[in-house]
């Protein structure tokens, strides 16, 4: 297990690293010079000077690479030249929203999806089996910031059960700001539960074929407990890919979600960061967001192991 | 031989699989001849701004209303079907062109040090969710339809690469390809002779998926500005238009909402009865 | 007494009729062999008696367990009567056991489900269980997962699984068949001794007469769904009162004709030299020494033209690595292997194309062996890709018409897809396919393993004529011993990578000299009707 655990740590470290390389030469090399790029096509030189000096330009590639590195395990992203502060307290007020927003979706996504795959797969071929799959494949063709504007003129506009948009702050209490995150989570969360229903479905239907089901019924399990005793948790291997590959989807989706619900998390940030050319705010959440994924993938290869024993002894 | 192996699929079943399949394939057509009838001609020029006629709700002369501009919304529903279209099949093609070599190539060099690399890169890919790519991109060249169809195709290349690394290698164990190695052919043939061929179906069935998922990236794309730039009308941009005129003129929300939802569930359909009609277990089930 | 009696079952599932008129009786205590070729309905016989039926399966008739129709048992009553008092084993013990469970907790949930015990009394009993059929706790403790486990060792798992709460009934399917042939005896053995303690009923399904003959009081033989003869043991063997058993058997022993091998010691056709293949094995961490499990180790033998060479050995010895280091699909870590007197490759350098149509293969699975998406005229002349000169038209299409028709099938049958064909069919297409560049060997890798026995007699008739017609070697691998001794002139016996037996075929089966050519010649089943008739004897 702990070799296991060790393997993919080296081999996700190694991925971040790469990650990092390709942002920073994304972000610094391509545009040419950062700080012309930032200040725009009719800049006073001196202030381009001024920029490239704060932002250490004259420094050398591999130096300015270690420099930003070094600051990010540090937690210091570097200041914003909008905002004129350190970009992580920008990270900091935003993430408390957009983290959230992302776990209430992913926590939402799996609560409706479980049953729903699992009634279906049990049901194989019924009335409610037809019925739960036409409902996702309409969940799985709906854009989830179209169905955000549909919440929001039912439940804000119509019913007025919610406000339209805009965050309290947690300050004003828990549940006032779960509350407000509520729409949006469902918006991300459907789509996303219709995917994971499909798949839990399938991934059931096809270990219920497994020999080792015949096995349990010969036993004398009944149908139920054959599908909860066995089926199910070989069924959750694959399931839990896609769980995975959700984390980065919601955490992308939230980005344009919080457009339509005037959310202040990362996705306006960096959304304010593209209009402005404040490339080192771009950069900052990007890296930031991509070693969110990475460490989720990280927990998935976890669960993986504690699901499978085939995988925790690494053998074969 | 146990349980489900040789159940059938019940009559409602089967009924609504191969609707499904017509009513995907007919959607898709539909969306597909809008896009191209949209070339030589509209009812209405896309772009056209008529302040007299804004805001009105579906009629004779406006079939889906017009827009806070007067802008015909069917016209725009129809230009946008082009560049929604060209930016996920451009965005498909890019994936399968460099995907499906990848794979392959992976394959045939199973565990070897370039099988190494080739996977590491898809994982890679993966943690860039397609959105960040379109960011960056965007933060750095401006955004544009060109920058889609790359943060969009880039994503889709691990997609193909995987799918068919893994069917062909499940296909290199078959014993059709060791005879084929035994007559002397080279790796590169028989993954072009023997494997290709063989993983056509999976490739159409995952390529219709990959198509609708394009369409719904695009459209989230332009929603917040970062595709196809005014004057081009695109589906996400209309939706970014109507939200702040949601409650006092919904149809601007809902005609590009549901043309979207129509297409991707047409696409999917098309894709769900594509795989059982390729797939050979389904079929065997059928017979 | 009578525990399960079955009369007249009808079965279909959907509108297709499975199996017809079925009516047979198994006796407490002892052990019916239900043999069949496949698609006779052996296996759905069992099943149905435990009603495990695929959807849409309709069946009418009596089947009475310990003298209650079943008809009137719920599926409740049904959950509690399997496992408990009527139990199963089926073939494919790699797939039976669910990968995620300990074995501990599987052989317990069985005793749990139906008794009222705690975990810990069933763990115990589970304990015991795996003791009895011989996985001792030193080795096997509950803890193991299935995944380590080899196919013999499953089996017992699942043995244990059967006969923890000592039903009354055992149903076996095929237990053995994906089994090595030592495995295979260690496993009837242990049966056999559990149905004597025990006193319990077994009802053994396989296809294998030799098996049946070796263990059964009693015997079923079907066909198409339906019972073609039944009886006693000994009767049914003695007498075999019906053409189709007479066929079985005569299949099951068939030995083809061959002219006698008239041996040129100068005329060698496949020389391997010192030849050693390794294994990389996956790396303990990630920057551990690579480590290498050496497959293939020094083995070296000649074939002559014209000479038949059998190749046997459990699975994991090293044989099929072998093969495909002879046809090059392996490259040698050491030694060369030589075609002709001419080296094909060596370790280090691939292979000299120039000489790949000297070696052809046919393989085992007559299904996966073809593309499906070409005609059989393009599959079949695939191998003239070897040649470096191009042929006309015309002369591909005497090549394919004189492939075909030499092995039996129709020039006509070049434009037609695999699909159409049955698997004997297939296997003869893959000879044409192996046959078309005239090779000098063709390796024969468990090239008759999976067809129905009279089916295999035939493909064996073929390959023995094709052998004297052209003057063909083979080197023929297979796990089936008594197919090896009937098409072969020498044997090669191959124990953990390397070879530690080799003579002619004949001696070597009659007079074994090392200990594990012994254990293998003495776990083969026999079909031997004064064997059978000495067994009767004794009881």
């Amino acid at each position: 297990m702990l070799r296991y655990i060790s393997k993919r740590l080296v081999s996700l470290s190694a991925s971040l690293i790469v990650a990092s390389i390709l942002i920073f030469i994304v972000i610094e090399i391509i545009p040419g010079d950062p700080a012309a790029f930032m200040l725009g096509i009719n800049a006073d030189p001196d202030a381009v000077e001024a920029l490239r000096e704060q932002l250490d330009l004259n420094a050398s590639l591999a130096s300015r690479y270690f420099t930003w590195v070094t600051g990010l395990l540090q937690g210091e992203f570097g200041i914003s030249y909008t905002y004129r502060v350190p970009v992580s307290e920008l990270i900091a007020d935003r993430i408390v929203i957009s983290l959230p927003l992302t776990f209430y979706a992913l926590v939402l996504s799996t609560l409706i999806a479980f049953p729903a795959g699992i009634y279906a797969a049990s049901k194989r071929n019924s009335l409610g089996d037809v019925s739960v799959m036409g409902l996702t494949q309409l969940g799985v063709a709906i854009p989830n910031f179209w169905f955000a504007m549909l919440l929001v003129l039912v439940f804000s506009i119509n019913l007025r059960w919610f406000s339209a948009g805009g965050f309290p702050g947690w300050d004003q209490g828990f549940f006032p700001a779960m509350k407000a995150l509520t729409l949006p989570a469902i918006a991300l969360a459907l789509p996303q539960a219709s995917i994971l229903a499909r798949v839990m479905r399938s991934s059931l239907l096809d270990t219920l074929n497994e020999d080792y089901i015949r096995t349990a019924r010969a036993k004398g399990l009944n149908r139920r407990q054959a599908l909860w005793r066995h089926a199910l948790r070989n069924a959750l291997i694959p399931v839990l890919t896609i769980i995975g590959l959700q984390f980065s989807f919601l955490l992308a989706g939230g980005i344009i979600i919080e457009n339509v619900f005037y959310l202040p998390g990362l996705g306006r940030l960096v959304f304010q960061g593209i209009t402005q050319r404040d490339l080192i705010v771009v950069r900052s959440v990007v890296i930031l967001l991509v070693f969110a994924v990475i460490a989720v993938t990280f927990l998935v290869d976890i669960a993986y192991a504690i699901a499978d024993p085939r995988l925790r002894e690494g053998s074969r | 031989m146990s349980e489900q192996t040789i159940s059938q699929p019940s009559t409602l079943q089967l009924i609504l699989r191969s609707n499904g399949f017509l009513i995907g394939a007919g959607l898709t057509a539909l969306f597909v001849l809008a896009a191209l009838v949209s070339f030589i001609w509209t009812p209405y020029d896309a772009t056209q701004i008529s302040i007299a006629d804004k805001l009105k709700t579906p009629s004779a002369a406006h079939w889906l209303g017009t827009d806070h501009f007067g802008r015909d919304m069917l016209s725009m529903i129809m230009v946008g079907a082009r560049v929604s279209m060209a930016v996920a099949f451009v965005a498909v093609g890019v994936g399968i062109l460099a995907g499906v070599p990848l794979g392959l190539y992976a394959a045939s060099k199973r565990g070897g040090l370039i099988d190494e690399i080739i996977m590491r890169g898809n994982d890679l890919i993966f943690a860039f969710p397609s959105l960040l790519l379109a960011i960056m991109i965007t933060a750095v060249f401006g955004p544009g339809a060109v920058n889609a169809i790359i943060a969009i195709g880039i994503f889709n290349i691990p997609v193909f690469a995987r799918l068919s690394r893994g069917a062909a290698l499940s296909l290199w164990q078959r014993e059709y390809i060791m005879a084929a190695q035994v007559c002397g052919k080279s790796k590169a043939l028989i993954s072009l002779e023997h494997i290709l061929p063989n993983i056509t179906n999976l490739l159409i069935v995952q390529g219709t998926i990959q198509f609708s998922l394009g369409i719904l990236a695009e459209a989230g794309l332009a929603y917040v500005g970062l595709g196809a730039q005014p004057p081009l009308p695109s589906w996400g941009r209309m939706l970014n238009d109507a939200q702040t005129l949601i409650s006092i003129a919904p149809h601007l929300a809902l005609v590009p909402g549901l043309t979207i939802v129509l297409t991707v569930l047409g696409l999917n359909l098309m894709g769900d009865g594509l795989r059982d009609l390729l797939d050979p277990k389904l079929r065997r089930v059928k017979s | 007494m009578t525990l399960l009696k079955v009369q007249n079952l009808n079965l279909s599932i959907g509108k297709t009729p499975i199996l017809k008129d079925i009516s047979f009786d198994l006796e407490a205590g002892r052990i019916l062999g239900i043999v069949g070729e496949s698609g006779s309905g052996k296996s759905i016989t069992a099943l149905s008696v435990l009603q495990l039926l695929p959807n849409g399966t309709t069946w009418a008739g009596d089947i009475k367990f310990d003298g209650e129709d079943i008809k009137a048992l719920s599926e409740d009553d049904f959950c509690d009567l399997r496992g408990n008092d009527i139990s199963m084993i089926f073939q494919e013990p790699m797939t039976a056991l669910n990968p995620v469970q300990t074995i501990g907790d599987q052989v317990s949930e069985s005793i749990r489900i139906h008794t009222g015990k705690s975990r810990r009394e069933a763990e115990q009993l589970a304990r015991e269980t795996l003791n009895r059929v011989e996985l001792p706790e030193s080795e096997f403790p509950l803890s193991r997962y299935p995944h380590d486990l080899s196919g013999g060792q499953r089996q017992r798992v699942m043995i244990a699984m059967a006969i923890a709460l000592q039903p009354k009934l055992l149903i076996a399917d095929e237990p053995t068949t994906a089994l090595d042939v030592t495995t295979q005896a260690e496993i009837l053995e242990l049966l056999e001794k559990l149905v004597r303690e025990d006193g319990l009923s077994l009802m053994l399904i396989t296809h294998d007469l030799a098996v049946v003959a070796q263990m059964a009081d009693n015997v079923v033989v079907m066909k198409d769904g339906a019972i073609v003869e039944q009886g006693a043991s000994i009767d049914v063997f003695s007498k075999m009162q019906h053409p189709y058993t007479r066929q079985l058997f005569s299949a099951s022993n068939h030995v083809p004709d061959r002219a006698p091998h008239q041996q040129d010691d100068n005329d060698i056709v496949l020389s391997v030299e010192h030849v050693s293949c390794d294994y990389k094995l996956p790396k303990t961490h990630l920057f551990s020494k690579q480590q290498y499990f050496r497959a293939v180790d020094d083995v070296s033998f000649e074939i002559h033209r014209g000479e038949n060479v059998g190749l046997v050995g459990g699975s994991g010895c090293g044989k099929s690595t072998l093969s495909r280091a002879i046809l090059a699909l392996k490259s040698l870590d050491e030694g060369r292997v030589l075609i002709n007197g001419k080296t094909f490759s060596s370790s280090g350098k691939g292979p000299d194309l120039s000489q790949r149509a000297a070696t052809q293969i046919v393989f085992q699975d007559p299904y996966s062996s073809f593309n499906p998406r070409h005609k059989v005229k393009r599959l079949i002349t695939e191998p003239f890709y070897t040649k470096s000169e191009e042929l006309t038209d015309a002369q591909i299409d005497a090549a394919v018409t004189e492939a075909l028709e030499s092995v039996g099938l129709k020039a006509e049958d070049g434009d037609k897809y695999i699909h159409e064909f049955s698997g004997g069919q297939r296997q003869r297409i893959a000879i044409a396919r192996a046959l078309i560049v005239k090779p000098s060997l063709i390796v024969l890798d468990e090239a008759v393993s999976a067809l129905d026995v009279s089916i295999r007699a035939q493909v064996l008739d073929l390959l023995a004529e094709l052998s004297d017609r052209f003057n063909l070697s083979y080197l023929f691998i297979s796990h089936d011993l008594s197919v090896v001794r009937s098409i072969t002139d020498r044997v090669l016996v191959m124990e953990r990578g390397k070879i530690v037996e080799t003579g002619p075929t004949q001696d070597v089966f009659e007079n074994p000299q090392h200990a594990y050519t012994q254990s293998l010649i003495r776990a083969i089943p026999k079909l031997d009707i004064e064997e059978i008739r000495a067994k009767e004897k004794m009881t």
